[in-house]
């Protein structure tokens, strides 16, 4: 028993039939192919699956993608701009908050809504709005770093090099 | 470029969502598996009903271990970076582990596989099939396994599978002549390394080649490619794995479990591709774990603090086979006396079997249990005759004029330990100072005066990395100039493609931009030896390092040649070849490289193409170090701990790429932290695992992570070219004495910290028992 459904992902209008059951992180990945949101535990702690649902982040594992009908989702791979890396982006670059990397999609997305909320964030609230993303790799100094940078980059696009074109 | 902290070239990839991990590898037609696994920890297989899930929808085939003949293969019985040679060890029998069991010896170990075209139809098979045990006594502690009677794990094998036995000096003198002797029990727990990518297998009959293409999380591909091929009963060369983008290993990933093979087997028989993506409750159920290390200790010193000897007795689990004969143990009693002198030294191991999940090492490997065992013995020396824990260290330390220093150790590749080049006081000094030791000291007096339970800890490791036999690199330069690195091992996060490239770049006079670092892939190189035990920068970047000083030698002669000139009045800067001095005279690398295919004056040069392949064979092991300092405040309601400040000194041999070096003390701290604070694999009596999920198993967040003062020394080492040690393995070793010594300072010394992790309760039950 399959189901229609259709969502803006990225931009881009996509129509699909999916059984019920399925999650909406395995819909992104094996349906649309869309391989950038990765599953790290399957049971919503790790946020590897971070993405933007209407706005708000969302970890997609947790999620029928039945219960993103019509939603307008953003991932990982639509966060650039016409091949222009979103600030976020690029200061996880800068300042090396990146090893293994497969943590990182989840992060930047959730990052995203951190500096939505906060647009200048004190590292306090940077730590507790990461509260749902674990990384092994980085220790979080680096990624704290990126996120307080990439504040200021958004702040001021103008003075700050890492958003240089 | 060399020693400039430039940002990684992989990133591109990583932030965009663009990485290729096994995960994310799709083939056309691609079937997916899913495994049964069992309910117990130590039970006959009794029967397998297969027949609804056969019926299920999507369910392509059900597999347990009797359709082909290549599935009552066994694991490779040895895995990864083991001992080379053991003068220590002097009894080991390995039990055979078969990919399929008629009788189960821990929760999740694999019993059958479903097949499917989906991996929700896959599970709905797994659901389907009924599988009738006659459970078996479990035995799921070391200490269980070693009491007399025990239930053997496996029949015609004892419990304890391997025995070492180490001395230095005479132990028993020391004793005799000892103004005192403490002795001291220290537990360190089991650990998972927890990457946020769980295991993952494809697998791809390509019959147009006649290759079996394996993609693998596998931190040591060649040894995948070798057993897949010997099980095959085909040359190497027709199985290719391939491990580009890993996210994260941490030593689990550096073992071959059995998904690993029976995948591609079914792949290689089916003759359509195979996936399987491990769930994160599988990882934690069924993946390998550390093992629960306990040190008996005995120590004989002097009031003054000296030390005369230690005798200690190590067991060590290995769950219910061991793939690494006694590294682990062996790790520890190398790594032991970190930064002191111990003149007389007994050492003693047992590897036992448990019914739970193989052993495998955890970043650190063995290094945590060592660092813990000395410095938390050490303290107790500075608390039995009264003086500073910093004073009992100096009292021992190896000075600078003891070096090169024997420790009477034989490394795993069968060379005499031997420090040399190393100032331990001079890391000890600036972790002091750093620390604000003496302001912090009477910072604790005032507080306790007001109720507050400040405390301060300090901790020593030494890391042997770079351990050999070797690695190779082939650098080829394409007529656009473009310069490509391929190296035989494989990256899960440790920035190869920055460093390697920024060697390769130093070194041949190329621009960064140019290089290309390609590894992970079997078809690359020939030989590899993995990724672990901290060897890739010292082993691969040495070989990178002579690969492009001999494609510089070829550059330099031909161009000479060219432009008219001395070979050593050629200069290679960004990728441009040019006669010093003369503006004029120069050409691309690009251009030399196009010259370079059809010139018949490379005839003498190795023949044609800018190309060479070099392989660099360390002597032995680098040794780095480190101190750290911790301060922390201790909530005696609630065992609640705050660290107030953390000091991290060390010394890892020159720096490829600062920024990098950075990273993997901060990553490598937070991994000590959680070891240090709450990371505990856990079974029952029964042999179920405990700490089942992320809730169960704690790993740092953000929140959890303290700033770190980290000071970088750098002691050059002589024994490799590019002068540099390993990283790698630097961050987890001292955060759990150092934050066990602080607690128990914190709380006036009155309960001995000597157990990991440090949790609130136990902090609380200390507090309680003053």
């Amino acid at each position: 028993m399959m189901r229609h459904i259709s969502m803006t992902v990225n931009g881009e209008v996509r129509r699909e039939q999916v059984e019920p059951r399925m999650l909406l992180v395995h819909f992104l990945r094996d349906v649309l192919q869309l391989t950038g949101t990765h599953v790290g535990c399957d049971t919503s702690h790790c946020g590897a699956c971070t993405i933007s649902m209407d706005g708000q982040a969302v970890k997609s594992c947790t999620i029928l993608s039945v219960q993103a009908d019509g939603a307008e989702i953003v991932t990982i791979e639509g966060l650039a701009d016409h091949g222009k890396l979103h600030p976020i982006q690029e200061a996880f670059r800068a300042h090396h908050g990146v090893q293994c990397g497969f943590c990182t999609p989840g992060m930047i997305m959730a990052a995203k809504q951190l500096l939505e909320r906060y647009p200048n964030p004190t590292t306090e609230q940077i730590k507790n709005q990461l509260e749902g993303n674990i990384c092994r790799c980085t220790g979080y100094h680096n990624i704290i770093k990126a996120i307080s940078g990439a504040a200021a980059a958004m702040a001021n696009p103008a003075q700050n090099p890492t958003t240089a074109t | 470029m060399l020693g400039q902290a430039i940002s990684r070239k992989e990133d591109e990839r990583f932030i965009t969502g663009a990485g290729l991990y096994v995960g994310d590898v799709r083939l056309p037609g691609m079937l997916h598996a899913a495994f049964v696994r069992s309910a117990h920890a130590h039970a006959y297989v009794r029967s397998i009903n297969v027949e609804r899930a056969r019926k299920v929808a999507g369910v392509v085939a059900v597999i347990t271990g009797s359709e082909w003949p290549e599935l009552s293969a066994t694991l490779p019985e040895l895995n990864g970076s083991v001992t080379l040679t053991s003068p220590y060890i002097d009894s080991m029998k390995n039990v055979p582990h078969h990919l399929f069991s008629k009788k189960v010896c821990y929760v999740g170990e694999q019993i059958a596989v479903v097949i499917a075209e989906t991996t929700y139809a896959a599970a709905d098979g797994v659901d389907a099939i009924e599988v009738e045990y006659e459970p078996l006594p479990v035995v799921a502690s070391w200490e269980e396994a070693i009491k007399p009677g025990a239930p053997l794990i496996h029949q015609g094998f004892n419990n304890t599978v391997a025995h070492l036995k180490h001395e230095v000096g005479d132990i028993e003198n020391a004793f005799r002549n000892a103004d005192l002797v403490l002795e001291k029990r220290l537990e360190t727990q089991s650990l998972k390394s927890m990457a946020i990518e769980c295991r993952a297998v494809a697998a791809q009959w390509e019959q147009a080649t006649g290759t079996l293409n394996v993609w693998s999380t596998c931190q040591f591909l060649y040894m995948l490619r070798g057993t897949l091929a010997g099980i095959l009963k085909k040359p190497a060369e027709s199985v290719r794995v391939i491990a580009r983008d890993i996210g994260g290993g941490f030593g689990l990933k550096g073992v071959l479990h059995a998904e690993d093979i029976i995948i591609p087997l079914i792949a290689y028989r089916l003759k359509r591709p195979v996936h399987w993506v491990e769930t994160r409750i599988e990882h934690m159920a069924a993946s390998n774990h550390s093992g629960n290390q306990t040190n008996d200790v005995r120590v004989a010193a002097n009031r003054d603090g000296t030390i005369l000897g230690m005798d200690v007795k190590m067991y060590k689990e290995v769950g219910a086979y061991d793939h690494f004969d006694m590294m682990l143990q062996i790790n520890t009693l190398n790594h032991l006396t970190t930064h002191y002198k111990i003149p007389n030294l007994r050492v003693e191991g047992w590897a036992i079997c448990t019914n739970t999940p193989p052993g495998s090492p955890y970043r650190g490997a063995g290094r945590v249990e060592a660092v813990f065992t000395m410095d938390r013995t050490l303290d107790a020396i500075a608390r039995a005759v009264g003086l500073d824990p910093i004073d009992v260290r100096l009292k021992n330390i190896v000075q600078p004029s003891d070096m090169p220093y024997r420790n009477g150790m034989i490394y795993r590749d069968g060379v005499p330990i031997a420090y040399d080049a190393i100032d331990f006081p001079q890391l000890l000094n600036t972790a002091k100072e750093r620390a604000e030791y003496d302001l912090w000291r009477q910072h604790q007096k005032d507080g306790r005066a007001v109720g507050r339970s400040i405390g301060i800890g300090v901790s020593s490791y030494v890391e042997a990395g770079g351990l050999g036999p070797c690695e190779g690199a082939t650098i080829a330069v394409d007529d656009q100039g473009r310069v490509t690195v391929k190296v035989g091992v494989n990256s899960q996060g440790q920035s190869h493609e920055t460093t390697l490239a920024q060697v390769c770049g130093h070194t041949l006079g190329a621009a960064i931009e140019d290089v290309h670092v390609l590894g992970g892939d079997t078809s690359l190189m020939n030989i590899g030896f993995g990724t672990g035990a901290s060897r890739v920068a010292v082993n691969s970047g040495n070989a990178v390092h002579k690969a492009a000083a001999t494609v510089r030698r070829k550059v330099t002669v031909l161009a000479a040649s060219i432009l008219g000139c001395a070979a050593d009045e050629i200069d290679i800067t960004d990728s441009v070849v040019s006669v010093m001095g003369a503006r004029q005279n120069r050409m691309t690398l690009g251009e030399v490289a196009q010259r370079a295919m059809r010139d018949r004056r490379m005839a003498d040069l190795g023949g044609p193409g800018l190309v060479a392949t070099e392989f660099f064979y360390p002597k032995t092991v680098t040794w780095a170090s480190g101190v750290n300092i911790a301060v922390v405040e201790v909530d005696r309601k609630t065992g609640k701990i705050d660290i107030l400040k953390y000091v991290f000194v060390h010394d890892c041999g020159l720096p490829l790429n600062p920024m990098i070096v950075g990273g993997q003390v901060s990553g490598g701290f937070a991994q000590g932290l959680g070891i240090a604070l709450g990371e505990r694999v856990v079974y029952d009596e029964e042999g179920q695992v405990r700490s089942g999920s992320l809730v169960d198993y704690y790993v740092p967040r953000a929140i959890d992570v303290p700033d770190i003062d980290v000071t970088h020394l750098t002691f050059a080492t002589p024994d490799n070219p590019l002068g540099i040690k390993s990283i790698g393995e630097s961050g987890p070793n001292s955060p759990p004495a150092a934050l066990a010594a602080a607690v128990e300072d914190a709380l006036g010394g009155a309960v001995a910290i000597d157990k990991l992790p440090i949790t609130m309760s136990s902090v609380l039950q200390a507090v309680r028992a003053r």
